[in-house]
């Protein structure tokens, strides 16, 4: 926080935008600095994308392809994660079920940015009744358990991955609402904004061009950390029948069909928890590292 | 004090009001209509024999012929007086079926909650000790691992190692206390991190404060300083952190009770869902509120009782 401040006293504006910027996106790319925690989380993510991109596309099995002869396989060479009732590979399955959660999670992720920064950029800018309006429409959102309100959100409009999604997103924001509110209020009266104010600058592009360069780095911090439990919540209501249906493969809801055979076979459950495992710790190793070079750099 | 707890509860009065307005709001703006969703419920899925007639009887017996806000204030003063509706499934009072189902959540979660003190207070204490040491890293690492697994696959691999590979719990046997076990664990286990992590970094803060410095420079026993004067001030936030996650602690239950078949509240929001009974979610929904707002309100009494200067606000 204390860098925002001290950045935005240079008296070149430019230069002071570079300075914030390097706390924010290209701290992905300066993976070096990242230490080992943090290159672990960014390497388990890129296996996870090669994995959901690729392997469904050069594997034997279709995502959808029953085989009668081949069902329920304990894993072995030609099948590393079993096969499932109907004689689906399950590795494929799982792959094809990345690209559906990675896409729910970072759709429902940006248009939670995209509505927490948006009315937190306006609530800042705005202050008075605008302000107290979404600021205590937040507060209330954030008091309540994030997963009651999903299910119950995605009970009443019926069950479905885009319902999920909204239902998600419907309460996702008010953080990020939070957050960007209190940053701004913080920039807002910086001499570079007063500058551009009085040099006649629209309140949109103080809002885009001044303000949000230098308050990105916290949130996309804060983002990057939510990432992990934003794709388990996703996954967690696609597991109760609230979500993904079949035959969509999702992650969640794999786990969920395994039930069935927890006594036969139990790695029909085990593998899609480990993926969600496994991207869950890629996301939170890579996020606390962010966090980590955000805080030491000031 | 008493000044102090009335200027919490008239805060908390708000919350709870904008939580049974959004509940109203939800159930609203649902596309579902809850008279062919009463008939389909009653009549086993179909709707034969719904005439016009019964369906506008239905209809005037909900109040749903009323203009909004009739209907709004009419809500607002039955939920006031703790009238939650009537079941579809069931025709019985929300209220009451969901009070048959309470003390089973309720014991899942306090078990859950002395897990989740026990090994949160117990591991940020020990990672304390010394900041950036073996120990520090061990127990950062097993937060790491507990924040990102899922409960529902964390509970289903407790099941599967301890009742089918060790055959030590027996699942499909009678009712019996002990099964609280596995279902308390793991919604123990998932919750402890914060309240870990939260519990560290507030002892090390405490360390190196100058009433911590005066008190060994007076020479008093390691145990007295660590217990009086590092641990009750450092307790604080911890306690603040248990108190909000009895919220996340009722939407974890509705996972874990349905991977263990435990006969609570959130198996019967599952089972409600499932059947379209929508009084029932709604009810769900208050209750949650209800539970974390008070959940809030004790931690915030249980502050000014700990520390009179925060009595004033």
């Amino acid at each position: 926080m204390a860098s925002l401040i001290r950045a935005s006293v240079l008296p070149d504006t430019r230069q002071a935008k570079r300075r914030d910027w390097s706390v924010g996106i290209p701290a992905f790319m300066a993976i070096r600095r990242l230490g080992i925690a943090g290159m672990t989380g960014a390497a388990i993510i890129m296996c996870m994308i090669v994995m959901a991109v690729a392997v469904p596309l050069v594997s034997p099995y279709g995502i959808a392809e029953t085989r009668s002869g081949e069902r329920l396989r304990e894993p072995e060479f030609a099948h590393p994660f079993g096969t499932d009732r109907l004689g689906r590979d399950q590795f494929t399955r799982a792959a094809a079920a990345g690209r559906t959660s990675l896409t729910a999670t970072f759709l429902a992720l940006a248009l939670s940015l995209t509505i927490g920064v948006g009315l937190g950029l306006l609530a800042g800018h705005a202050g008075g009744g605008i302000d107290m309006v979404v600021m205590r429409v937040a507060d209330v959102i954030m008091a309540l358990p994030t997963l009651v309100l999903g299910i119950v959100v995605a009970a009443l409009f019926g069950p479905a991955l885009l319902t999920v999604v909204i239902a998600t997103v419907s309460f996702w924001w008010a953080g990020y609402a939070r957050v960007t509110r209190t940053l701004v209020r913080q920039v807002r009266n910086e001499p570079f904004v007063e500058a551009s104010r009085a040099i006649g600058a629209t309140p949109w592009r103080i809002a885009t061009r001044e303000v949000l360069p230098h308050i990105w780095g916290p949130i996309i911090v804060m983002a990057a950390l939510d990432v992990g439990s934003l794709l388990m919540t996703l996954s967690g209501l696609s597991f109760l029948g609230l979500g993904a249906q079949p035959p969509t493969p999702e992650w969640g809801l794999m786990l969920a069909d395994g039930r069935a055979y927890f006594m036969d076979a139990p790695f029909l459950m085990f593998f899609p928890g480990l993926m969600i495992f496994l991207c869950v710790l890629g996301v939170n190793l890579l996020g606390t590292a962010l966090r980590q070079r955000i805080t030491t750099s000031v | 004090m008493l000044r102090y707890t009335i200027t919490r509860l008239a805060i908390a009065l708000p919350v709870l009001l904008a939580a049974v307005t959004a509940s109203f709001i939800l159930i609203h703006a649902a596309p579902s209509d809850p008279v062919a969703i009463m008939f389909g419920a009653v009549r086993g899925g179909s709707q034969v024999g719904a005439t016009g007639t019964q369906r506008d009887a239905l209809r005037h017996e909900l109040g749903l012929d009323r203009s909004w806000p009739e209907q709004y204030f009419s809500w607002v003063a039955r939920t006031a007086q703790g009238d939650l509706g009537t079941s579809f499934r069931s025709r019985r009072p929300v209220a009451t079926e969901m009070g048959n189902r309470m003390p089973a959540t309720l014991s899942l979660g306090l078990t859950a909650l002395v897990v989740q003190a026990i090994l949160g207070l117990g591991l940020g204490a020990l990672a304390s000790r010394h900041p950036g040491g073996f120990v520090d890293h061990v127990t950062n690492a097993i937060a790491m691992i507990l924040v990102s697994v899922p409960a529902y696959w964390l509970g289903l691999i407790f099941l599967w190692t301890f009742a089918v590979g060790l055959n030590w719990v027996d699942v499909t046997g009678p009712p019996d206390p002990s099964r609280i076990v596995l279902p308390a664990l793991t919604l123990g286990l998932v919750m402890t991190p914060p309240v870990m992590r939260v519990f560290r970094t507030s002892l090390i803060e405490q360390q190196s404060r100058a009433h911590v410095t005066v008190a060994r420079s007076k020479g008093l026993a390691e145990g007295v300083i660590l217990f009086r004067h590092v641990a009750r001030p450092a307790i604080l936030p911890a306690i603040t952190l248990l108190g909000i996650s009895m919220g996340e602690m009722l939407g974890g239950a509705v996972i874990v009770e349905s991977i263990f078949s435990w006969p609570g509240l959130g198996k019967y929001l599952l089972d409600s869902i499932l059947a379209r009974d929508y009084p029932v979610v709604q009810g769900y929904m208050l209750l949650t509120t209800f539970t974390v707002v008070i959940g809030t309100l004790v931690v915030d009494l249980l502050h000014g009782f700990l520390d009179p200067r925060l009595r004033t606000p």
